[in-house]
């Protein structure tokens, strides 16, 4: 059965497609949830919540076709939220080696440059880079021009530089 | 432009892909999110049990059968399905059902079970996303005196939870002399829309237990109109936010303005008309209306479904209203006097009967009024008292009705203990016509 016709009947309150629907793009949102928050305890709990708001969610849902963006954004919306509530993010290399990567410099750095960001650039960067959606797709879910979403790109992109280019390889870690 | 930057936010994603994922982990805690969602929506469906409904009783005026008319094709129809007949007699007051039954919406099923010498068949349905009438037959090899359900309840086969909103099941069956078999329907209505699939009906008849599987046809789809226009009857505003036409019922969704200085009871005159001056009315059997008395409503109708007209118009000239200001009957159970109700002093000889707190209500010319309907019950310190039942005789030719509410036994310092009304006889007019299409 195909994802809309899935989506469709979790709307009309179907159980086993809702639950087909979150195995599905399971694995997508534990990485999310993984390059937002670093800890996978805290990944997994996050999977709980965003199954638990997306059950509540799921009849405010328009158009099916958009089901996967719907879902990963209540995700990024979860982990914005749980950074927030942190004073500081503190990696150490317990965090990183439970993440079972060793990392290079630069890839510390850029992680540490998206959490610099605002939450809509982060939103943005996320949906397009980690998840290749289409800018369309994210235009639609975000109900705005794509247009909009493309200068919100931009801006994103160049926010990114920015926090890039002030670390300057100067990493407090 | 940003070449490099997007380079390594590709790099990033790659390098997550190639992190170990304890899947059974996740699986776990999708289980136990979607477990805590279920919880919620079990407590929030008996919370919503709390919502006023009306229920319409059916009147059987010896004049309804004439002023049908039947097409010879719908004659034919009739009788070449078994049974049919007396389908057709029960739904006679409801034009959209008829037209549904004429356009071959109504669905056949013929499953019964058996238990002991009772037998239950479903004999077949009207559905649609919003809700189920089943049509059924009880039959015994005993002539039986009086028959009622204790209980039905629909499920779906797969387990999906289904939000049930209204049921109405309550005819009572009667016979002096003893019938073998007796027909009736059930109306279950949903909050959330269902899908057509197979569903259980688990009924409850003499202690004995019941269940008949069905399985539910391709629905036909609603037709939506937004509206957003306002009706105003001396000086009283409601908006008319969305008409929904499903095959069962048309929905009218309304909002009370705030600012409003009575309060709007049933709006039993609202219909639809057509551009040839075709009216689709209440529901004159089942539930009639729903939700909040003050601010958001939802009145159903007749559906025009199946007659499509070019042009439809949501027409009201009265509404049963109340100052706000005065809106309840307070009753001093102790010494059986009414302390205060709301102008024209309709209510009057508050007495006990059997467990009923009953009242006479004056409905002077409106001898066919048939509004029944107390709301919430609250005791001198405004806890709620529960009642589960209500009563009102229908006398056709007097203009004195009788009305009823259950209520359990109270101690004297409760009193007096404060109704809210759900209808009273007192109208506000107008002439409003809304374009709807």
């Amino acid at each position: 059965m195909g994802t809309e016709q899935l989506v469709k009947k979790a709307i009309k309150g179907n159980d086993d497609a809702f639950l087909q629907l979150i195995q599905t793009y399971k694995v997508d949102l534990y990485k999310t949830a993984l390059s937002f928050l670093r800890s996978e305890e805290e990944a997994l709990e996050a999977i709980q919540e965003v199954t638990y708001r997306a059950y509540k969610g799921i009849r405010k849902i328009k158009e099916a076709s958009y089901f996967k963006t719907w879902l990963i954004r209540i995700m990024i919306n979860y982990c914005n939220d749980q950074l927030k509530s942190r004073k500081r993010v503190i990696l150490n290399d317990e965090m990183l080696s439970s993440l079972g990567v060793s990392e290079n410099h630069t890839e510390m750095e850029l992680k540490d440059a998206m959490l610099g960001l605002d939450e809509k650039s982060r939103e943005i960067l996320t949906l397009k880079y980690f998840h290749d959606l289409k800018i369309k797709d994210i235009a639609d879910t975000m109900q705005c021009p794509e247009g909009t979403v493309k200068t919100w790109l931009n801006k994103a992109l160049k926010a990114l530089r920015e926090k890039l280019e002030e670390k300057g390889g100067n990493v407090n870690v | 432009m940003f070449e490099k930057e997007e380079e390594q936010l590709t790099n990033l994603k790659k390098e997550f892909d190639n992190v170990p994922i304890s899947l059974d982990s996740i699986d776990n805690a999708i289980l136990t999110g979607f477990q805590k969602a279920k919880a919620d929506e079990r407590k929030s469906i008996r919370k919503k049990k709390s919502i006023y409904s009306f229920l319409a009783a059916a009147l059987l005026l010896l004049g309804l059968f004439s002023t049908i008319r039947i097409s010879p094709a719908f004659a034919s129809y009739i009788s070449e399905i078994p049974g049919m007949e007396k389908i057709v007699k029960m739904i006679l007051d409801d034009k959209g059902r008829m037209a549904a039954v004429e356009n071959k919406y109504y669905q056949e099923q013929g499953i019964y079970d058996e238990v002991g010498d009772l037998k239950v068949t479903i004999d077949g349905t009207i559905s649609d996303e919003m809700g189920i009438v089943l049509f059924y037959t009880i039959e015994s090899k005993e002539k039986m005196n009086e028959m009622m359900f204790g209980d039905v309840k629909i499920r779906a086969k797969d387990g999906t939870v289904l939000d049930e909103a209204f049921i109405s099941y309550g005819e009572s069956h009667h016979s002096e002399k003893g019938e073998y078999a007796f027909s009736g329907e059930i109306e279950y209505f949903f909050e959330v829309p269902i899908a057509p699939k197979e569903y259980i009906v688990d009924l409850k008849l003499k202690n004995k237990e019941f269940t008949i599987p069905l399985t539910l046809k391709e629905f036909k789809e609603k037709k939506e109109y937004a509206v957003q226009q306002t009706m105003e009857l001396e000086g009283q505003k409601i908006i008319v936010e969305k008409v929904t036409i499903y095959p069962l019922r048309a929905a009218v969704k309304l909002k009370m303005d705030p600012n409003n200085k009575k309060q709007i009871l049933q709006l039993e005159d609202l219909r639809l008309v057509g551009e040839n001056n075709e009216v689709w009315g209440g529901i004159v059997n089942g539930i009639t209306a729903s939700g909040d008395k003050d601010s958001d409503r939802e009145i159903y109708l007749q559906s025009n479904y199946f007659n499509e007209p070019k042009e439809l118009y949501l027409v009201l000239n009265k509404a049963q209203a109340i100052d706000k200001e005065n809106a309840v009957v307070v009753v001093d159970t102790e010494k059986m006097k009414i302390l205060k109700q709301p102008a024209g002093n309709k209510l009057s000889n508050v007495r006990k009967e059997d467990g009923y707190l009953v009242f006479d209500l004056n409905v002077g010319k409106h001898s066919k009024y048939s509004g029944m309907g107390f709301g919430t019950i609250k005791d001198v310190q405004g806890k709620e008292i529960e009642s589960h039942a209500q009563s009102m005789s229908a006398d056709e030719e007097s203009n004195m009705k009788r009305v009823g509410i259950e209520l359990p036994i109270l101690k004297a310092e409760q009193n007096p203990i404060t109704i809210e009304l759900d209808f009273y006889p007192l109208w506000i007019k107008g002439n409003e016509k809304i374009r709807i299409k």
